[in-house]
């Protein structure tokens, strides 16, 4: 009994006997199953808005197949056929979905090479800007420092001149170069023994020092009162402090800043001479103008 | 008499299968089944499509397996093994595209994002001459 069924089976199978059986066959949940299945994907792929232009082949592929799975359901087929029938309209619509989806994929690539070439454009071009920019930058500090040694030069020049002058006009005002700087040695051509006030005659002096003072504004002067030894200490410090002082305000009077100018009482402490005779004595009672250099600088401290 | 059955059974088949001299083995359709199984193969299914690649080959064996056998199913077989084969093929394609696509526009961000960083190295006194910023291109699915 087993035996027969399945060599009938068999037989009908091969023979197409299944044709007699099927044409009683009622459809089968299976069949309808993969025939709506096989619908969907066809009308997925109708709706895609590129699909007649990008996979018209397959889309007419898929709608014959899915014509004649539907054909054999009418016609009350065996449910494996219409299956069958089935799978292949929805496997033709999936070829035309990868088509669509391949040539989406390659409209895009066309735009993302030309977004990699503006990049790179864009790259390039940046790098040419800061390769001129730099270049002009170097050029601009060439230019700069060529001035500036320009300047340097010239303000040294300046700066000589300037020092040389003064010695001229330090050796004109008669000022000696000594071992502290160049100094200008006033005896008694600035104040009466004793007296603190300036002498009528100190005005050219004191006349020419200012002027030399304003044409140097760089240089500074020391003005150190000196005494002979002759009284007390005390006395001698508060007279050389009022001379040296008493000059430093006639050159202020004529214009000549504090910044330019010390004054220093020195007394007796730094004779030049013996002040054993009156010639020795002559000699230490003086006012000193010690000048600095054009920088400022005395040769030794105060 | 059991031991008789398979022999009458057997009998029987090879009776009904001469009388389908009608229904030949489906050559034609095995041809195109293997030729398409086998370009997928070589064309990068194994890596972009192995399941729609792997349906198309079991489908060709139990056509090659039943050429003889039942020449109907063979050929059913040998329809469903071609479109499996032409299916890993499309999306093979569609793949490789893809990941093409995917390759230039990581180049260009990278590219890009290497460009920005030496423009911020230098953007003290050089503006980019063009910073203007594009999203990288995408596929648009209609």
């Amino acid at each position: 009994m087993a035996m027969n069924s399945k060599s009938s089976i068999g037989v009908a199978g091969s023979c197409g006997l299944a044709l007699l059986l099927a044409a009683c066959a009622t459809t089968s949940p299976e069949s309808e199953s993969a025939l709506e299945q096989a619908r969907a994907a066809v009308q997925r792929l109708e709706a895609q808005p590129m699909a007649s232009q990008t996979a018209g082949k397959a889309l007419q592929d898929a709608r014959d197949a899915l014509g004649n799975a539907e054909a054999a359901e009418r016609a009350k087929r065996p449910p494996e056929e219409v299956i069958h029938l089935s799978y292949l309209a929805r496997r033709d619509a999936d070829i035309g979905e990868a088509v669509i989806a391949e040539q989406a994929s390659r409209t895009a690539m066309a735009q993302a090479q030309a977004q990699r070439e503006r990049v790179l454009l864009d790259a390039r071009e940046r790098e040419a800007a800061l390769a001129r920019q730099q270049a002009a930058q170097s050029q601009q500090q060439a230019a700069l420092s060529q001035q500036n040694a320009q300047l340097s030069a010239q303000q040294a020049q300046e700066a000589q001149q300037q020092a040389r002058d003064a010695q001229q006009q330090l050796e004109a005002l008669q000022a000696k170069q000594t071992d502290r700087g160049m100094i200008l040695t006033l005896g008694n051509v600035l104040f009466d023994t004793n007296e603190d006030t300036l002498k009528p005659g100190a005005d050219e002096i004191v006349s020419r020092l200012s002027q030399f003072l304003q044409q140097h504004p760089e240089v500074k002067v020391r003005i150190e009162g000196h005494t002979d030894s002759t009284g007390t200490d005390s006395y001698n410090e508060s007279l050389s402090q009022r001379r040296s002082d008493a000059v430093a305000m006639a050159l202020e009077r004529r214009g000549i800043p504090q910044s330019q100018l010390q004054s220093v009482g020195r007394g007796k402490s730094a004779p030049v001479a013996s002040n054993d005779t009156s010639a020795g004595r002559q000699q230490n009672r003086r006012v000193e103008i010690i000048f600095s250099d054009t920088q400022g600088q005395f040769v030794s401290g105060l | 008499m059991p031991r008789f059955t398979p022999a009458i059974a057997t009998l029987g088949g090879l009776l009904a299968l001469a009388g389908c001299a009608s229904e030949p083995k489906p050559t034609a359709e095995l041809a195109q089944a293997h030729s398409l199984v086998d370009q997928a193969e070589q064309g990068g299914a194994p890596q972009f499509a192995s399941a729609d690649l792997a349906m198309a080959r079991s489908k060709l064996q139990q056509a090659d397996s039943e050429a003889k056998s039942h020449p109907e199913l063979s050929l059913r077989s040998a329809q469903e093994a071609t479109v499996d084969a032409r299916v890993a093929i499309a999306r093979t394609n569609s793949a490789k595209a893809q990941v093409a696509l995917r390759d230039v526009n990581a180049g260009t961000t990278s590219l890009r994002n290497e460009t920005d960083r030496q423009g911020m190295l230098n953007d003290a006194a050089a503006p980019p001459p063009n910073s203007t910023m594009v999203p990288p291109a995408t596929i648009t699915q209609p």
